[in-house]
């Protein structure tokens, strides 16, 4: 593949040159090869649309050093699901500014992405989200983590984060007693 | 096996990290333990674990400050805060003691947290610092409403005359409303405000006698003045507890009888609803509290007159159809101080769980009672001076008022 880098004054033309590809390969940090669609890569991760706007893509594969192939593969099945789904109008508007839009609610398609998903996945794919900029994705992962600690007990929490209590028996005591409201049954 | 410790200005989670780091090399590092040592949750940033925080429901985000030191640093850091839902945080009061200088001073009490957990200014400075010339004049708050206060400020220096600011201390911002027909004489005032419902705010103030009532719109910034239309003309004197429930500013009457009256943002709709346990003409009793409990309305009973406490819910308005909750006696309330006083003044009820916050005995010792449980907590001592009402608090970090920044 050529890139024509003469025309490549104005960003809109360099990237019609380059559209004769339509799927960018990624690199994950295990060094395994994935290939996504460039549009639905574009449209979802802001740091892939700026590494492809920016000719930054590399035809052998995108060195993402960041993310491990399980992540990775979760991520581009994301992508190319999201490719063959309809957008809902919410969805394209995605101007959206962090953490200020209501969120909506996932689709009954990403629903069932998350769900199949294992804890430790479920955490490397929020991480590989954020770090790809990929706002929706990141969205709907949070909204499932955090769908599964409702109601759970502080113990609880500890387990699925792998957390070490790091409180004295008093400091926890004391902390249970400020705020006994929210330790009764909701 | 790699680790990648994310950079945590948060030392406890550091800590955490060489101990994990110092464990690995005695695991065989076999498919399984890998496996069970590999721990993404534990890579997570500080700012993609508020990220899923703050989609928690409020309750279980404070049950959460217990998980671990990091945590709860996260929760409350006030940098977040912002990010994260919020509840009852505490009360604006007024003190006032001869015997000390300035006599008279605005307070902001913490509900929950006995110790801060970050040195520095208090979260919500009770001076309201971020209103030009607030050390100047004497800003005088008159309600509270889910995350506004409104305020009196005299326009000058040496005049009487005063306008009405309303502010958000959690974004310190404000906004200085427009005169109302009482050209800034002092008349009885509500604050009215449900950012659930409407971005905008509305201001009530009640003309003496009851003959009407002057409404303010945040949306049209103008006020528009309503002739009343309560059975019977519904005096407001500025003592009585009330609610904005529903789109209708709720107010205990006691002018010729206790009354629940009601009037709607635009002031077409004025209903009057009779109170539970309260029959015949005025009297020496005190006409109770209007608040929201579990979605619906509630009148709850208070004063010297009381042997209980009951908690009533408005089923139906058109029929005037009250539902007895709950009751508990007024010893029960008060047996935890000494000694004990045979009244409560209710504060407010907590907007996310079913407990009772009141005041009581001589050094006003706030309390909340817990419905479900009857259980009675001592929250702290507010101290003798304090002066009524206590304003709830409830921040608000979302939206912004339009005029002062």
């Amino acid at each position: 593949m050529e890139v024509d880098k003469g025309k490549g004054e104005a960003e809109e033309t360099r990237k019609v040159a380059e559209a004769d590809r339509d799927t960018v390969t990624l690199k994950s940090s295990d060094g395994k090869l994935f290939e996504v669609s460039k549009e639905a890569a574009a449209r979802l991760s802001t740091v892939l649309a700026g590494m492809i706007a920016g000719g930054s893509i590399d035809d052998n594969g995108t060195d993402l050093k960041q993310i491990g192939s399980e992540a990775l593969e979760n991520v581009v099945d994301y992508c190319n699901k999201h490719a063959n789904s309809i957008p809902s109008a919410a969805l394209i508007s995605s101007s959206i500014s962090f953490n200020t839009a209501p969120f909506k609610e996932p689709e009954e398609w990403e629903r069932k992405f998350v769900d199949r998903l294992s804890h430790d996945a479920l955490f490397d794919l929020v991480e590989a989200a954020n770090f790809l900029g990929m706002e929706r994705l990141l969205d709907v992962t949070c909204h499932k983590i955090s769908e599964m600690m409702k109601g759970k007990s502080p113990d609880q929490i500890r387990e699925v984060f792998n957390i070490k209590n790091d409180y004295t028996k008093e400091e926890l005591e004391e902390i249970r007693q400020e705020l006994a409201w929210a330790f009764y049954d909701d | 096996m790699q680790l990648h410790p994310v950079k945590s200005s948060f030392r406890p989670f550091a800590k955490d990290l060489i101990h994990f780091q110092a464990a690995l090399p005695r695991r065989k590092m076999g498919r399984r333990s890998r496996r069970k040592t590999r721990n993404p949750a534990n890579k997570l940033t500080d700012d993609l674990i508020v990220e899923i925080l703050s989609r928690l429901p409020v309750k279980s985000l404070c049950r959460f400050k217990s998980v671990s030191s990091r945590w709860n640093g996260l929760i409350s850091d006030p940098v977040h805060r912002r990010r994260l839902p919020q509840t009852l945080a505490g009360l604006f009061y007024d003190t006032w003691n001869q015997a000390r200088f300035p006599e008279e001073a605005r307070h902001f009490t913490s509900l929950w947290e006995r110790r801060r957990p970050f040195p520095g200014p208090p979260l919500f400075c009770p001076s309201f610092s971020f209103i030009p010339d607030y050390e100047d004049v004497d800003i005088s708050l008159t309600d509270s409403c889910n995350g506004l206060l409104l305020c009196r400020r005299p326009k000058n220096t040496s005049s009487d005359e005063f306008c009405y600011v309303v502010c958000n201390p959690a974004t310190e911002s404000w906004v200085v409303l427009p005169d109302s027909s009482a050209g800034g004489k002092v008349r009885n005032v509500r604050l009215a405000f449900d950012p659930v419902d409407s971005p905008h705010f509305y201001v009530f103030e009640f003309e003496f006698g009851g003959r009407g009532v002057d409404i303010y719109s945040s949306q049209t910034g103008e006020w528009s003045y309503k002739k009343s239309e309560w059975y019977q003309y519904r005096g407001i004197s500025g003592e009585e507890s009330s609610v904005f429930f529903n789109g209708l500013l709720h107010i205990v009457t006691v002018q010729f009888q206790c009354m629940l009256a009601a009037v709607d943002v635009v002031g077409e709709t004025w209903l009057t609803v009779s109170l539970p346990e309260y029959v015949g003409e005025m009297n020496s009793r005190d006409p109770g509290f209007v608040g929201q409990y579990h979605g619906q309305l509630c009148y709850i009973t208070q004063g010297d007159c009381e042997t209980h406490m009951s908690i009533w819910v408005l089923e139906n308005y058109a029929f005037e159809h009250w539902t007895l909750k709950h009751r508990v006696s007024v010893q029960r309330l008060t047996e935890k101080i000494i000694p004990p006083p045979s009244s409560y003044r209710l504060v407010t009820i907590h907007p996310h769980c079913n407990w009772i916050l009141y005041s009581a005995g001589w050094d006003q010792t706030l309390m909340a009672y817990n419905v479900d449980r009857g259980e009675v907590h001592v929250i702290r001592n507010l101290g003798s001076d304090c002066l009524m009402p206590y304003f709830p608090y409830v921040p608000l970090y979302s939206g912004s008022l339009t005029d002062g920044h």
